[in-house]
């Protein structure tokens, strides 16, 4: 079931993206869609989202600027975007360069989409949108992500691109290796390890994920990405020990 | 140097030895909170004060080990700094000595004698401490007359001082041993002891001069910056009076076309200004004005060092900040990784020909972020899992200790966090700032 809630103040405007939505939901007879929620108040969103099903999949159309009210469309996306794994955000508001780059970063969403490019616009790239959406929930194989926060950022990443975490010297910190590059953030291993079951603690400082290990011999742990590791033979004997298990 | 009667020898050279200890315990307290310390003083004093006895000058060799070893005293110092120390008691011990002996000798007090005795002990104590806190106080106070502070350069004149300290012990240990004369002794020691002063102050002053120089001369460099960035505003200025001037030109002769009532002609005319290419380019991104939200003086003067230098390699910097950014106890810091992140992009950027490095900086009440970003051609892109490594690098021997000294700061700080990652031909690097402690 995908779920679709909107957020925008003007009320001709959250009629227009009602419209669009059930004309998408129409146009997929055989997809489970339902538009859960459309309001104009905010805060009516926030306590959705609280009380929303983390297990469902979720569409957010959201605006930035809400007027009269100090509830802000990125504390919104926040709070979705930390309550569950299949979460998209789409954003529909005037262009300002400088909250397309906060937002990007501090909650990844889908899309951004600006008002001023005219509402046939907003219509073509919205229903695309959905549709990519609708493609990837449909999938039968859902995509794990990883999720951690350093400060107000939060950064989702494939749980597949992940090699491994290591502790950093810093004891408040731990370092995530992962296809694309390193990444510090405020945990510990003996946390992550319990979060999943394809995360092994191979000692004190490392933690592997098994799932994304390609092979094991000689003096190295290979991983899918081809990055190596080095490790001695008692602790690769334990990764394949427990690999097996 | 003067062969004393068994027992008073030893009962005087016992109280030198415990007079290194007490002395120790005022350059560093609590010494005597440890129950291991108190055992190898007591033992040394007794086993150091018979073995001189035996082998005369034996109690000054022993002494450096056990005080490097055996004695357990602010672990993290150095054993080059704790040497300095030894030799720095030692030669107020051995000044407070010999003058205690000429003193006595010229008092006249039968030598050997249990009055001889306690006259040398007390005297020695209260010349050597006296000596001690005198001489530290004038440091002090030297040092802060002359402005010059620092824990390096305090290690450097003590060590400077400690080599000619090691002379005039070698000095004493020969004299020792060749039973030479206290009055010619005396003379040496107080003739290394001016020699050792004299050198001091000009040591000090020297480096009291340098330090000043190398101020101005930092001085002179952000001079140098500041006048660059006024240069830069005077050209924008000019550019815009130019741009001005040619809007003006141009709407008078649109002015004069409509009243030719030429209608597709005006039309075509003002389409074509509108299209004009200054009007078009967005000033906003190619001019610094967001630098000026970044009220902390070190990282705006970081970043403006970087936006200066990359116009002149060709690579365009856009600058975005979100809300005023002030400064912070983490500035230094934080002003060393932009340093290195920026550099890195720049350098990069470079050998590409036509880039770009955007700069954002996000900030809200929990936490400030530092996105550094540059493009990389597909097929040079970093081995991720190293480039921390110190001597991972691609651009050639020299290079590559950035990322290294950037990962040691933030093991420092509980919350500076660092994150780099290069997907899509984009190297982007975080450098995030929490509020948490």
């Amino acid at each position: 079931m995908l779920n679709i809630a909107i957020c925008e103040d003007n009320r001709e405007i959250i009629s227009f993206y009602k419209l669009i939505v059930n004309k998408f939901i129409l146009e997929h007879p055989g997809s489970q869609i339902r538009l859960s929620l459309a309001t104009r108040d905010p805060y009516e969103m926030g306590s959705y989202i609280e009380q929303s099903d983390g297990e469902m999949s979720f569409v957010y159309i959201l605006d930035i600027e809400f007027a009269g009210s100090s509830k802000k469309g990125i504390e919104l996306a926040q709070m979705a975007s930390r309550h569950g794994d299949n979460v998209k955000i789409i954003f529909i508001s005037t262009h300002e360069e400088m909250s397309i780059v906060s937002f990007r970063y501090r909650v990844s969403p889908l899309d951004f989409i600006s008002k001023e490019d005219g509402m046939d616009r907003v219509k073509k790239i919205l229903s695309q949108d959905l549709e990519n959406v609708l493609l990837e929930t449909d999938s039968s194989k859902k995509e794990k992500t990883f999720m951690y926060s350093v400060g107000s950022r939060l950064v989702k990443v494939k749980f597949d691109d992940i090699n491994f975490f290591e502790s950093s010297t810093n004891p408040h910190k731990v370092v995530m290796h992962t296809k694309y590059g390193t990444a510090e953030f405020r945990s510990s291993l003996k946390t992550l390890a319990e979060s999943s079951g394809d995360l092994f603690r191979v000692y004190r400082s490392l933690l592997i994920n098994v799932s994304n290990v390609l092979s094991i011999d000689g003096k190295y742990v290979t991983f899918k990405d081809q990055t190596k590791f080095e490790l001695n033979s008692r602790l690769l004997s334990r990764i394949k020990a427990w690999l097996s298990s | 140097m003067i062969q004393l009667t068994l027992g008073i020898g030893q009962f005087v050279d016992a109280f030198t030895i415990a007079l290194i200890f007490v002395l120790l315990n005022m350059v560093v307290p609590n010494m005597f909170k440890n129950i291991q310390n108190w055992i190898v003083l007591g033992l040394s004093v007794i086993v150091l004060s018979l073995l001189d006895d035996a082998f005369n000058g034996a109690s000054d060799i022993l002494l450096v080990p056990i005080f490097c070893g055996l004695i357990k005293f602010s672990p993290s110092l150095p054993i080059k700094n704790k040497l300095v120390i030894l030799l720095m008691l030692g030669i107020d011990v051995v000044i407070s000595t010999e003058l205690t002996a000429l003193v006595v000798l010229s008092l006249g007090i039968p030598i050997g004698g249990v009055e001889f005795a306690f006259a040398c002990v007390v005297l020695q104590w209260v010349l050597a401490i006296g000596l001690l806190k005198t001489s530290r106080r004038a440091y002090v106070r030297f040092m802060n007359k002359i402005g010059l502070s620092g824990v390096t350069l305090t290690t450097f004149i003590l060590m400077s001082l400690g080599l000619l300290l090691l002379g005039i012990f070698g000095v004493v240990l020969t004299a020792r041993i060749l039973n030479a004369q206290t009055k010619m002794l005396a003379v040496t020691l107080v003739i290394i002891a001016l020699f050792c002063v004299f050198n001091f102050i000009g040591f000090a002053l020297y480096a009291a001069a340098f330090l000043k120089k190398q101020k101005a001369d930092d001085e002179i460099k952000q001079l140098r910056e500041t006048q660059v960035y006024v240069e830069e505003l005077e050209k924008k200025y000019e550019q815009l009076r130019i741009f001005k001037h040619d809007y003006k030109n141009m709407l008078a002769s649109l002015s004069v076309m409509s009243q030719k009532e030429n209608a597709g002609q005006l039309n075509q005319s003002i389409n074509a200004l509108l299209e004009d290419k200054e009007l078009t380019t967005d000033t906003h991104t190619t001019t610094p004005e967001q630098i000026f939200k970044i009220k902390d003086a070190l990282v705006r003067g970081m970043i403006y060092r970087y936006y200066i230098r990359s116009e002149k390699n060709g690579v365009s910097m856009k600058v975005e900040v979100e809300h005023q950014l002030e400064a912070s106890d983490l500035s230094v810091p934080i002003t060393r990784c932009l340093g290195i992140l920026l550099n890195n992009a720049l350098e990069a950027s470079s050998s590409l020909g036509k880039s770009k490095i955007t700069v954002s900086i996000l900030n809200d009440h929990s936490s400030t972020d530092f996105i550094i970003e540059n493009d990389v051609l597909s097929d040079q892109t970093p081995d991720m899992n190293r480039i921390y490594d110190s001597s991972y690098t691609t651009k050639g021997a020299g290079h590559g200790l950035g990322l290294a000294s950037i990962k040691k700061i933030s093991q420092r700080y509980n919350n500076i966090f660092l994150e780099t990652k290069c997907q899509n031909s984009k190297f982007t690097a975080f450098l995030s700032v929490t509020e948490e402690k």
